[in-house]
């Protein structure tokens, strides 16, 4: 077992076991689910951090994982010829072209109805949510991780959050219909 | 209600997300409406935060974390290494400004090193008449020395709480010149399941066995030798003068624990020819740039697995994963080892990065050892598959048992047999510089190009060895 035996190298450690499963999460996620592919992703980005002088992420190293796990995701999804909706071009997809989240949930659990309903968000919706909700980022981060301006993650993360707020207003309705 | 429901202000006055000079007015403007929407927006954003917790947590695979780590550990090599040459560069600029030729003195440097008795008058390059050159090779010597030699044993020191370091085989000029890595290796379980090595005792073994009366006293079978001088970093380094600890071969694993071994491709060195990056580097790096495999074709990958019988371990096999394809840079290779075939299994040589040749090829070899045999399935099934992957491009091969160690084989076997005599590796075996010549000459009695310069290697390496 290689034991990083040197202090100055602590903090890639301590980067890791941190970073590794927030960031295979969401690599997961932006693989539409292809845990393989997610894994290589971060493998290579924490290589890449090896490669970086602590200096120059510290403060940063968030955003700068994730932004990093993000392009190389993209970038294997590419190669591979089967982008999907996470594609940047996605970036500007209407939110009112997403499907209709209430009838995407059947169960009144507002738990589970609100992982529901974000599943029924378009892509660039979700996955500003999880960067928000998930991974704790700030709009800021969020911005230098999907390379939108601050604003755009704002009207972003509003909208979702509305279409959720949406969906469980249409649930209730829908319970209250069939409540005898 | 003052503000509409779409103004994403809202939402990012409820997140904290609005920036301090705005936030004031934007509260002042606020009304009860208002208020009961940034509630809801926070109870909505409580309730995500919760939900989005309970979602599975993935992993990396352990062989993936361990290619990290080695990642991390090579990249601090790099940089002390680069740190070291920086200090080589100015203390060779000094040097020039001290010992700067007088005409009709000759170059300090050369009369020091004759007047040492450091090279023979035969060997071709003690003439008098080639004292400048003498002098320019002294000063290049001396740099790649430097620019390899180990920090002092102080700053290698692990914090507490931490796996020991390893301790070196013992330290040899030559060892010097690989021993700037900062990797260690620690004596796992797993390691001492492996079965044993042939009995040979190398003379760091011998060494420590007498300097570690514990050592000597301890089972000597397989990989204990290695091993023993693996997990006894602080005796071994104060009986041998406390010098810092190299960096020791990849000990052999058990493939029941550890069925894959991952390494990774990176970018040729440029201009650097195989004779060119012969000296001082590293055991994997020598193999790779040693083997003269066909060139890629096209940006096709390819890998081939061969194996053959051990050179230096008669009882052990000796696999060869060659790899091609153009801009191999970032691929990596995952190798999976059949446990019902091999017992154990090493990478040869100290890293994991293993540099792609311009031709657009990379080799490097395992050393394994054969798992006893089920009755009635001796010699059945693939012993190794190679994967070959540079994003979403793959390419596998398979070997199924040993053939023979042709020219090619044999001159990559050479390479590593060259590098475990050259640094003394306890992991040697009965490799010898007499077998180094041997296989070298296997593919080319009379050695010409790249055998030629390599064969010169070894004689040097052996003139100034131990």
């Amino acid at each position: 077992m290689v034991q990083l035996n040197d202090p100055s190298r602590d903090w890639i450690r301590e980067a890791l076991a941190t970073y590794e499963g927030p960031l295979l999460r969401y690599a997961a996620r932006l693989s539409q689910g292809d845990l393989e592919r997610a894994r290589d992703a971060v493998q290579d980005t924490f290589i890449r951090l090896c490669d970086q002088e602590r200096e120059k992420v510290a403060g940063y190293l968030a955003p700068w994982l994730y932004r990093v796990c993000r392009n190389r995701v993209l970038e294997l999804r590419r190669k591979e010829d089967r982008m999907g909706p996470l594609d940047d071009r996605m970036l500007a997809v209407n939110a009112a072209d997403g499907p209709d989240p209430a009838a995407r949930v059947q169960q009144r659990d507002s738990l589970a109805a609100a992982m529901s309903l974000l599943d029924g968000l378009p892509p660039n919706q979700q996955e500003v949510v999880r960067l928000k909700f998930q991974s704790e980022l700030s709009y800021k981060e969020i911005s230098s991780v999907t390379g939108l301006t601050v604003s755009n993650v704002g009207f972003l993360l509003h909208t979702a959050l509305r279409r959720l707020r949406e969906g469980f207003r249409q649930l209730d309705a829908q319970g209250q219909e069939t409540t005898p | 209600m003052s503000h509409e429901p779409t103004d994403p202000r809202l939402t990012a006055y409820a997140l904290d997300e609005m920036p301090a000079e705005e936030r004031a007015a934007f509260e002042a403007g606020l009304d009860a409406a208002d208020r009961a929407e940034i509630a809801a927006v926070r109870a909505l954003a409580a309730l995500l935060r919760e939900g989005l917790a309970e979602e599975p947590m993935p992993s990396l695979g352990e062989s993936q974390r361990e290619v990290i780590r080695r990642h991390a550990a090579g990249a601090a090599r790099r940089r002390l290494v680069w740190l070291v040459w920086l200090a080589a560069a100015a203390c060779f600029a000094v040097l020039l400004a001290v010992f700067r030729p007088v005409p009709g003195d000759g170059p300090v440097l050369a009369t020091s090193r004759l007047a040492e008795g450091e090279s023979h008058p035969d060997d071709g390059l003690a003439k008098v008449d080639d004292a400048p050159v003498l002098a320019e090779a002294r000063e290049e010597e001396t740099m790649r020395l430097e620019r390899f030699s180990v920090p002092p044993a102080d700053s290698l020191a692990e914090p507490a709480g931490r796996e020991l370091p390893q301790p070196s085989p013992a330290p040899s000029p030559a060892t010097e010149t690989t021993g700037g890595e900062l990797r260690l290796f620690t004596a796992r379980q797993e390691e001492a399941d492996a079965p044993p090595q042939p009995p040979a005792r190398s003379r760091p073994a011998r060494r420590m066995a007498e300097a570690v009366p514990e050592a000597a006293a301890a089972p000597t079978a397989g990989l204990d030798m290695g091993m023993m001088g693996m997990g006894m970093a602080g005796a071994q380094a104060d009986h041998f003068g406390g010098g810092p600890a190299a960096v020791p071969d990849h000990p052999f694993l058990a493939t029941r624990r550890a069925p894959t071994s991952q390494f990774a491709i990176v970018a040729p060195r440029l201009g650097e020819t195989a004779a060119e990056g012969l000296a001082g580097s590293a055991i994997e790096e020598q193999i790779s740039l040693l083997d003269g495999g066909p060139a890629a074709a096209g940006d096709r990958l390819a890998v081939e697995v061969a194996l053959a019988e051990c050179p230096w371990a008669p009882a052990h096999w000796l696999a060869r994963v060659r790899v091609r394809g153009r801009d191999l840079g970032g691929a990596t290779v995952r190798v999976d080892f059949a446990a019902d075939r091999v017992a154990s299994h090493r990478l040869l040589g100290r890293g994991e990065r293993i540099p792609a040749r311009e031709d657009g090829g990379a080799t490097v070899l395992y050393e394994l050892i054969p798992a006893a045999a089920a009755p009635g399935r001796e010699g059945q099934g693939t012993v190794l598959t190679a994967t070959l992957r540079r994003e979403a491009e793959t390419a596998t091969a398979a070997a199924d048992g040993p053939g023979e160690l042709d020219g090619d084989f044999a001159l990559a076997a050479a390479a590593a047999a060259f590098g475990l005599v050259r640094d003394g590796s306890p992991l040697r075996g009965e490799a010898s510089w007499e077998l180094v010549e041997e296989l070298i000459r296997l593919g080319d009695a009379e050695p010409t190009g790249v055998r030629r310069a390599f064969l010169e290697q070894v004689r040097q390496a052996r003139r100034a060895g131990p």
